[in-house]
């Protein structure tokens, strides 16, 4: 997951959601890199956990 | 899921022409005539070749056709618009417009905006690079005014990065111009 900045009002069809500009969200990975390519937003925070740690669950 | 039709118009902007598919200015054409506006995608002519041993079709021919065009027709006669138009003088002090001899051809991009007529979208339809011809319509009387008719025999531009050449775009977006992310879930 992503927190993200909207940076253009959008609208996404398959989940009816639609984000307005200034706003801040939640967004899937998948969601936010496709809008980071149309420049509709701008990724704020990624909360994906450290690779390590992540390394370290696994063990 | 929602559907996307065209149909109504909002209003009709213009701009120089861009090559590239880019404008970033607008201007408007303002008091389209009902029914004035119409885009006609002329399709080529077909032939067929036949075998002797049979009225089978061996092979169909396609004869490219001439290029699309967009009409509309203007009820007023904004003389900004005018000069775009037509080769004029224009003097604002005394809001005369004096037209030249000489014809021209506007090198125009042209953008529609519908109405929203279903599930709440509406259709931008954007001509980049057109050249447009403009006569008068309709006999000046007291119950009709006399209409600017613009045809426009629409060309091709390429966008950066693109090789192929395009006429025109349609994006549909919600009618507050928001604009939608199609991709399936």
């Amino acid at each position: 997951m992503k927190v993200v900045r909207i940076l253009e009002s959008f609208h996404v069809a398959a989940t009816g959601m639609t984000y307005k500009k200034g706003q801040e969200a939640e967004f899937s990975d998948e969601l936010a890199e496709r809008h980071e390519k149309t420049g509709f937003i701008e990724i704020k925070t990624d909360q994906h956990e450290p690779v390590t740690k992540k390394a370290a669950k696994n063990q | 899921m929602p559907d996307n039709v065209v149909g109504g118009i909002e209003k009709i902007e213009y701009a120089a022409a861009s090559l590239t598919g880019v404008v970033t200015t607008w201007k408007p054409m303002p008091n389209i005539a009902v029914g004035s506006v119409l885009h006609t995608k002329n399709v080529g002519t077909k032939s067929t070749i036949n075998k002797e041993d049979g009225a089978r079709t061996f092979i169909n021919i396609f004869t490219p056709s001439e290029g699309d065009t967009l009409t509309i027709g203007l009820l007023s006669q904004d003389p900004t618009l005018l000069s775009e138009l037509f080769s004029t003088k224009y003097t604002a002090a005394t809001t005369l417009t004096e037209f030249y001899a000489e014809d021209k051809i506007a090198n125009l991009a042209i953008k529609i905006t519908c109405n929203p007529m279903k599930d709440g979208r509406k259709c931008i339809i954007i001509f980049y690079n057109t050249d447009v011809q403009t006569g008068y319509t309709n006999n000046i009387t007291f119950d009709q005014v006399q209409q600017l008719a613009l045809t426009a025999a629409l060309g091709t531009y390429l966008t950066t990065g693109d090789t192929k050449a395009k006429v025109y775009s349609k994006q549909w977006v919600l009618a507050n111009g928001t604009t939608i992310d199609s991709t399936a879930a």
